[in-house]
């Protein structure tokens, strides 16, 4: 099933646990060194500045090929082309197995590089032979997709397959659905919710099996997906633009969707739902998806209901937000409840200050300048018309 | 995650002792869920968004009455920061120091923010610094230089860097960069290429001399990217392309160097692919002058297929290297 070699996965797996739990002082170094000699031969991790070089570099050598090829063969017909595309993606697939067979790549920037290109040249075939128009071919394309790309999470583990499986199915159920007729446009939001609570309440069950350990974070990206649809399914605004879009709702001024006291209901509670299970059952899933998602809500509702001025919206954000964090800090002092503001040093600490300093220095980049009118002052000599000059 | 059943399989072949597996049992069943990320996002954030909103919200209201208590309060505020920063901070030194809490930072941000709208705005409203619009910006900058020593601050010493870049006149943010600048103007090229050798000099003798040694990356980073973008650009639209490639040939070196010595994939990354687009504009370009017909383009594809595969087997090769080393 799985394309790796599950030995080497697990040694991969359990020294680089070995690893974290050395780092909290639960192992001593003796036995971090014995399972370091006893873990071979393993994968192992590349950095990841290197394998997003190699995948930058694997898509251009892997397209120009392809470009040769064509090019060589003088393939200018319609079909040769569309049959081409579907040919190249075997080849690709083929060299992603044998990269992984007699190579030993695992995460290395090849083998991702080449299952990315595989597939995105398999759904552009595809595409192109069906030509989708109708809701039905739309369906056919969408369930092509979902079938491969979950070939692809299941055989390489990999997390963005994981992802365009997911999306290909819901949309393959929308569309699914938009085949019953006009009853599809009251109940689409539903099904959709539905079927992501299914699919959270599914990965989240299979996530706790060992058996399972490989798949464990395209399951995780699963969840959270999930969660994030389920909210998506009742927001105010999706469903009322998707109304519009693809049910040709007409919505003269003044009028709103059907059941929007429920849908604005459904917007508002979900995220602060989703914060307060995510506090209860300690859930890091949850509690995010809930704060990104307050967001979401907020966005929501200032289009279609300016409540006040931006800058006071602002104002009012950044004080709430200190004064939470000021709440907390006072709150945990001392750990209580299972929840510390102490740093989780079993997460690799890749967030450094390096990074923060990067942030910061866009913070500044975003800060208001005055209004236009006057800007000529700067570009007048002093500034020549360099483009910071904008900025202040 | 699957750490329980991990250790008692390392148990189970006797690779970690009966009271490991109890040590690691016992922590993750105590667990505690740190919310450290969270609140550092919200203080962030809250930060941000208030500095934003001031910054806005003065600029609506020039013409209201209200406006210099609206003024006034920013000052203060910003004052006010800086002074709680300045009775909190630890005993100056040319290492790095800790903060003394975790809002030091942050309040520390808000008053260098402030500081920037504020300056900004007296100089718009009431020409502080008269017809010399460059100090309504160098004056701030100079002051957050200095904060970001005083104080240990690597955000606001980004902050300064930046306020540095549109002193000479080019946006040198992240995001800016590659967006906000005229690209084709002597001006912003010859400039990156002196900011961008100005900074690396100064991350170098931060480096070396060990002063704030750890502010050297971010000196570096903004070294990096500015004169590669400036020399790109030079190339792209100036005269005397050899003698831009010969420019982006010592930065590769430069690059390349850094990059071994401090085992950085970043700094080799990012040279090795700015280095990579000019080397490939260079051969599309003597390409187009020396073949006119159709077999260009089976040199050119044969060109980039021959570079990828090369490049791909050595930035593997270096990765062994170093691993090795």
């Amino acid at each position: 099933m799985i394309a790796y070699d599950k030995k080497r996965l697990d040694n991969l797996l359990e020294s680089e646990q070995a690893k974290c739990f050395s780092r909290l002082d639960l192992i001593n170094k003796d036995e971090l060194r014995l399972i370091a000699l006893a873990k071979q031969p393993a994968y192992h991790h590349s950095n990841i500045f290197i394998r997003i070089g190699v995948l930058l570099l694997t898509i251009i050598l892997t397209f120009c090929s392809y470009g040769l090829l064509v090019l060589f063969f003088g393939l200018d017909s319609e079909w040769g082309f569309k049959i081409a595309l579907i040919i190249f993606s075997i080849i690709t697939f083929a060299a992603l197995e044998f990269f992984i067979r007699n190579k030993n790549h695992f995460a290395s920037g090849v083998d991702d590089g080449l299952l990315y290109f595989a597939f995105t040249c398999f759904a552009t075939g595809v595409g192109f032979i069906i030509e989708p128009d109708s809701s039905l071919q739309l369906l056919t394309f969408y369930a092509i997709l979902f079938i491969v790309s979950l070939f692809a999470f299941i055989r390489y583990t990999d997390r963005l397959a994981a992802i365009v499986c997911f999306v290909t199915f819901l949309l393959a159920i929308f569309y699914l659905t938009s085949q019953l007729g006009d009853i599809s446009k009251l109940i689409m939001p539903f099904v959709m919710m539905i079927i992501s609570a299914s699919i959270y309440l599914f990965v989240s069950k299979k996530k706790q099996k060992y058996g399972l350990r490989f798949w464990y974070n395209g399951l995780e990206v699963l969840q959270g997906a999930s969660l994030l649809s389920f909210y998506a399914s009742g927001n105010y605004y999706v469903v009322r633009e998707a109304s519009v879009q693809f049910f040709n709702m007409q919505l003269e001024p003044g009028e709103d969707i059907p059941l929007s006291i429920f849908f604005y209901a459904f917007t508002i509670s979900i995220p602060l739902l989703y914060v307060y299970f995510g506090l209860k059952k300690k859930d890091a899933i949850f509690l995010n998806c809930g704060l990104i998602l307050i967001v979401a809500t907020i966005a929501t509702i200032r289009y279609y209901h300016s409540i006040m001025p931006i800058e006071i919206a602002l104002i009012l954000g950044g004080i709430i937000l200190l004064s939470i964090a000021w709440f907390a800090y006072r709150l945990l002092k001392t750990p209580r409840n299972g929840f510390t503001i102490a740093e989780d040093k079993s997460e690799s600490g890749w967030f450094s200050k390096d990074v923060e300093a990067i942030i910061m220095a866009q913070a500044l980049a975003q800060q208001p300048a005055p209004p236009q009118a006057d800007n000529n002052n700067f570009g007048g000599g002093k500034f020549g018309g360099g483009g910071a000059g904008e900025n202040f | 995650m699957h750490e329980k059943p991990i250790a008692q399989q390392l148990f189970n072949e006797q690779l970690i002792s009966n009271e490991s597996l109890q040590k690691v049992n016992s922590f993750y069943d105590a667990r505690p869920f740190s919310l450290h990320t969270h609140l550092q996002t919200f203080l962030y954030l809250g930060v941000t968004l208030l500095a934003t909103g001031l910054g806005i919200l003065i600029y609506k209201n020039i013409d209201s009455i209200g406006h210099i208590a609206l003024v006034s309060i920013i000052g203060l505020l910003c004052a006010s920061c800086f002074t709680y920063c300045y009775l909190k901070k630890a005993a100056f030194s040319w290492q790095k120091t800790e903060a003394p809490n975790a809002w030091f930072d942050y309040i520390l941000l808000l008053g260098a923010l402030l500081l920037v709208t504020f300056t900004g705005y007296l100089q718009f409203e009431f020409k502080l610094f008269g017809e010399q619009w460059g100090l309504a910006t160098f004056i701030p900058c100079i002051i957050l230089f200095f904060a970001a020593y005083y104080f240990d601050h690597l955000g606001l010493l980004s902050m300064a860097i930046v306020l540095l870049g549109s002193w000479a006149g080019i946006a040198v943010a992240p995001l800016d960069l590659l967006k906000r600048n005229d690209f084709n103007s002597d001006r912003f090229i010859f400039t990156g290429i002196a900011l961008g050798i100005f900074l690396a000099v100064v991350s170098y003798l931060t480096y070396t001399k060990n002063l704030k040694h750890h502010f050297y990356f971010t000196y570096l980073n903004f070294a990096l990217h500015i004169s590669f973008v400036a020399a790109l650009c030079g190339l792209f639209w100036l005269d005397m392309e050899w003698l831009w490639g010969i420019i982006i040939a010592l930065l590769f070196t430069a690059g390349y160097k850094y990059a071994f010595a401090q085992k950085s994939f970043y700094v080799l990354l990012f040279s090795m692919l700015y280095s990579y687009i000019a080397l490939s504009y260079l051969v599309i370009e003597i390409g187009d002058d020396l073949v006119k017909d159709i077999s260009l383009a089976y040199l050119l594809l044969i060109y980039f297929i021959l570079s990828a595969i090369m490049l791909i087997k050595y930035l593997r090769q270096f990765k062994k290297e170093l691993q090795t080393l």
